[in-house]
């Protein structure tokens, strides 16, 4: 029977059983790639096919599982030849028998960015491959299983749809925290992978069916789409590696969740054609119940969810708007200080961040796209995504790993019409504004109406109405104060009659009002109380963020005032810290940063900003060197002063951004971490020392190509690079890019560090300097820049 | 998780010889709780005949290693990859602070792995195992990386990936080579002769040795 026909019956599918262990039995040897038997060993290969059809799988797998350019690498077959022949191998050894032929296609053995050296971009490509090899060949489904990374996933999933039309089933492989290894738990691949139209999800491998119980209830319960199941014969003894649940076991177990619900099973490591004729048999006579899924009303990054069952604290602060600093680091592509403001902002209580990052002298996409693969490497916050170009939109939902907010549509039919499909594609929530082409109505009526007709379009797509999130907007109340009312019935309404979660941008509020937090505050209580789900504001300002906590105890969303508690305790120890009239120097010193900004704001009301950087913080940054090389303190401690210090140069810098003052520049320096090393600490400590010193460096991050560091050098008209590697592997890397600067750009000084870095080596290479610590680059950039 | 952290040897590797006071050893202390908290130590191994593995043991320094064990246990740990999001994370709010948790994270690997050593041990007794043996020391190619952790099925048991140039991801991450014999061997750990490192590293450049402490 054809596959999706048995997807729509009301009996189970049932798939095969391990390939890899049953190539063991026949021969292969520990090490052997299992998709070269497809050419050395094709009987074997279908044997196994045939046994598990005989054995009562509905659906076997092709031999297919690692076969991607990445671990064909050392073969010297490509990835069309071994699916090809994989495939055929199945249908051959099946001719006669009701099955079908399933590519199987596993992880790519590369871990992807932000931690690892493969992009998303990348890992889409090599599964497009795949699975248009599997198309062609005549496979009848595709399954992507055994992934522990959600990113991955959703690259081969979005190869899967764009390329075949095939149907897909994707499954994780969970550890005993009914986790993937990267943080990833059911409830995130139902959010991610049926909003991007996955035609089953579920677990394969991790462990054994006991084990995975808890995960199962959550994919029986949540899944909109059928739910697979192919775990392990239970756990291996990790001396002999021998699974420890017999074929009945096995089939007894499974046929519990059968009964939940799980539709699609079979097994995986330890199973044999044994555990799926016990299997088979035992769900046969049954039906499988039809189940009714609960909608999540949630968004999510890939491994934190964010139930939007109470007010949430969505943080403001990545946007460049009236921000000259943000403006600033924008253009000069400082994704370190966005990334600093995503940091500071959960640390803070933001739960959801809204990213904007438009500019229009930026290329607004390819900054999208940069900051959003940089902020979910360092946060597990949901990002609301915020653009009004659709494009930008487009590919941010394509990169970002999790179920995202689209900010937004709104009730122009160019926007509704432009919107939505992508919101739809991509499985995201989106923001609904109350406006269309007349501007924004006056009256609550009108914006109500909007509002009931953008959720009318989303659902006439197929977006449920839990992904649609309405915005009443918030106008100024100095200009039109009956506004604030407008709004507010405004929400009420779309929540009560229409069953919407509603979000409004607090801030706008107070305009041209002085202490603007306490308007902006009390709006915010009153739209809470009127039944507001998402508040966009600056969760830094404590007033704000401490009004949602409140209100989720005072509201009974926050059981026992727990979260309210705890935020509350680990605000606390800050105000212990204070201490009055430290000395800039000893507040430097001793890494106090609230200390050393008052000082510096002190002599900011009699000095110049540069009066205050050349003849107070220079010399407090040198005192404290000078400390580190007599072996007073310790690397770490030169650090946290500079560190400080930084936070010292931010106040002169905001000043000097408004009063339009330049500062005169000590010198360009290009920094990088060589191609092939993804470690960069190193690197970014002398970053930061460099900065401090009033140097101005361009960093062009890790992994970085010579022609890169050269079109940078270029680019920037820099005097200096400096160059880390960590690897003995990577200093090759290190040494091609030093010769290249040195026939292409021979004015430009090269300097040279890493932990497996010699002076000797560093000479033979053509640098013109070594250093051994971060300290001993500033003594070099120094010497380098003296004139 | 936090009994596998030392924090003499984290001030160690940061090439501290002295507890340190004030806001560095508040933030010290944090690190640590954090590294505890979002620490997933894992291992993994597997069990050859020496012969089987001819082709990756490769160098001198291997082969003396293993002399008189028919069986080697291939070896590998890691902390898992949130505290590399960790550190990648403080990287960008404070320095210092990304210094001291990076340094806590590899006292808690190795903390980790003289746990897995003892469990190890014992369930390997009445046989005796060597110390463990990494690429990387000696003469025993960094290169040789991937070709265990495929041996060990490390990228899908525990997690852990390697890249192009042999780096280990996750970062703190430890592979290593140990010997199993039916003779009592020689458990200390050999001297800095044996390491790559032995030109540059910051611990000899101040007259004292690595992390690794002698296990007997």
């Amino acid at each position: 029977m054809d596959i999706r026909a048995l997807l729509d019956s009301d009996g189970y599918i049932i798939l095969d059983g391990a390939m890899g262990t049953e190539l063991q039995k026949r021969g292969m040897k520990p090490g052997e790639l299992s998709e070269e038997m497809n050419f050395s060993n094709p009987r074997w290969v279908a044997g196994i096919n045939r046994a598990y059809a005989k054995a009562g799988s509905n659906v076997v797998f092709a031999n297919t599982f690692g076969a991607n350019r990445y671990k064909l690498k050392g073969s010297d077959r490509t990835v069309f030849e071994v699916v090809s022949a994989a495939v055929k191998i199945a249908k051959d050894a099946t001719f006669d028998l009701d099955v079908s032929v399933a590519l199987d296609v596993g992880p790519l053995g590369k871990l992807l960015e932000p931690s690892g050296e493969l992009s998303f971009e990348e890992a889409y490509d090599a599964y497009a491959e795949i699975v248009k090899a599997g198309q062609a060949a005549g496979a009848d489904l595709i399954v992507l299983e055994t992934m522990t990374d959600l990113y991955e996933l959703k690259a081969a999933l979005l190869a899967a749809k764009e390329n075949t039309n095939l149907p897909v089933f994707c499954s994780i492989s969970l550890e005993k925290n009914m986790r993937t290894f990267t943080g990833t738990s059911v409830i995130e691949e139902i959010l991610v992978l049926s909003g991007l139209g996955a035609d089953a999800v579920g677990i394969n491998c991790s462990l054994g069916p006991c084990q995975l119980e808890s995960a199962v209830r959550d994919l029986v319960k949540y899944s909109p789409v059928p739910v697979f199941l192919k775990p392990n014969a239970g756990l291996p003894d990790p001396k002999t590696g021998k699974y420890d649940l017999s074929p009945e076991d096995f089939a007894r177990q499974m046929a519990v969740f059968a009964d939940m619900g799980v539709k699609i099973m079979g097994g995986c490591c330890g199973t044999s054609p044994e555990y799926v004729s016990a299997l088979s048999d035992a769900v046969k006579e049954k039906i499988c119940p039809d189940r009714r899924a609960e909608t999540l009303q949630a968004v999510c990054s890939a491994s934190k969810t964010v139930y939007l069952n109470m007010p949430r604290v969505i943080g403001e602060r990545i946007n460049p708007t009236g921000k000259k600093l943000f403006k600033e680091a924008l253009r000069n592509g400082d994704i370190d200080y966005i990334l600093a403001r995503a940091s500071e902002q959960v640390a803070a209580g933001a739960e959801i961040l809204d990213v904007n990052v438009g500019l229009p002298e930026i290329d607004e996409k390819e900054m999208m796209v940069r900051v959003v693969k940089a902020v979910q490497g360092i946060t597990d916050a949901p990002l609301q995504l915020d653009s009004t170009d659709p494009e930008v939109l487009e590919a941010a939902l394509r990169v970002y790993n999790g179920c995202a907010i689209v900010n937004s549509v709104n009730g122009k039919e160019e926007s509704l019409s432009e919107i939505l499909p992508i919101v739809k594609k991509y499985g995201a929530a989106v923001v609904g504004l109350t406006l269309d082409e007349n501007g924004i109505p006056e009256k609550a009526e009108d914006r109500f109406e909007i509002a009931r007709k953008i959720a009318e379009r989303a659902e006439a797509l197929g977006i449920p109405r839990e992904k649609v999130v309405i915005d009443c907007l918030t106008l100024t109340v100095s200009a039109q104060q009956a506004a604030a009312g407008e709004t507010l019935r405004a929400l009420s309404r779309v929540k009560g009659e229409l069953g919407l979660r509603t979000v409004l941008g607090v801030s706008n509020i107070s305009f041209g009002l002085p202490d603007r937090e306490c308007i902006n505050r009390t709006f915010l209580a009153m739209a809470l109380e009127a039944g507001l789900d998402l508040a966009i504001i600056n969760p830094n300002i404590s007033s704000m963020t401490d009004t949602v906590r409140a209100f989720r105890v005072l509201g009974g969303f926050d059981v026992n005032a727990a979260c309210y508690i705890a935020a509350k305790a680990e605000a606390a120890p800050v105000e212990k810290n204070k201490e009055e009239g430290v000395s800039l120097g000893a507040a430097i010193e001793g890494g106090l940063k609230k200390e050393a900004v008052s000082a510096v704001k002190a002599l900011l009301e009699s000095l110049s900003p540069l009066e205050v950087i050349d003849s107070h913080l220079i010399p407090v940054l040198d005192a404290v060197g000078e400390k580190y090389e007599s072996g007073k303190i310790y690397l770490p401690q030169l650090i946290l002063a500079a560190d400080t210090a930084g936070v010292c140069f931010g106040a002169v810098k905001e000043m000097i951004a408004s009063s339009g003052e330049v500062g005169a520049e000590k010198g360009r320096i290009v920094i990088a971490t060589v191609e092939g090393d993804v470690h960069d600490i190193g690197k970014n400590i002398v970053k930061v020392l460099l900065e401090n010193y009033g140097f101005s460096v361009t960093d062009l991050g890790k992994d970085v190509p010579a022609e890169k560091v050269l079109e940078a050098v270029e680019r920037e008209g820099a005097g200096a690079v400096f160059l880390s590697a960590l690897m003995t592997t990577t200093l090759p890397a290190m040494e091609k890019t030093a010769s290249l600067l040195r026939e292409k750009v021979p004015r430009v000084k090269v300097a040279v560090g890493g932990a497996v870095l010699t002076p000797e080596y560093a000479k033979k290479m053509g640098a013109d300097f070594y250093g051994k610590d971060a300290k001993a680059a500033v003594d070099i950039a120094k010497r380098i820049f003296k004139e | 998780m936090d009994r596998y952290i030392d924090r003499g040897e984290a001030l160690r590797f940061m090439g501290m010889k002295e507890a340190p006071e004030g806001r560095f050893l508040e933030l010290l202390a944090e690190c640590e709780r954090e590294v505890a908290r979002l620490a997933e130590p894992r291992y993994t191994y597997k069990v050859f005949d020496k012969d089987a593995l001819s082709d990756v043991l490769l160098g001198e320094d291997i082969k003396e290693h293993l002399e008189g064990c028919e069986k080697v246990i291939v070896f590998a740990a890691t902390l898992g990859l949130e505290i590399d999001r960790y550190i990648n994370r403080l990287q960008v709010l404070e320095m210092a602070s990304a210094v001291a948790a990076d340094a806590v994270a590899s006292a808690c690997i190795e903390g980790f792995c003289r746990e897995a050593d003892a469990e190890l041990s014992a369930a390997f007794a009445p046989l005796h195992l060597t110390w463990r043996f990494s690429p990387g020391y000696g003469d025993f190619p960094i290169e040789l990386q991937r070709k265990l952790l495929t041996l060990i099925e490390a990228d899908k048991r525990i997690g852990l990936h390697v890249t192009e140039s042999c780096m280990l991801l996750p970062v703190k991450s430890v592979t290593a080579v140990i010997g199993v014999s039916d003779k009592p061997v020689k458990k200390d750990r050999q001297s800095c002769a044996v390491c790559k490192m032995k030109d540059t590293c910051a611990f000899r450049k101040e007259g004292e040795h690595c992390g690794y402490k002698s296990t007997s």
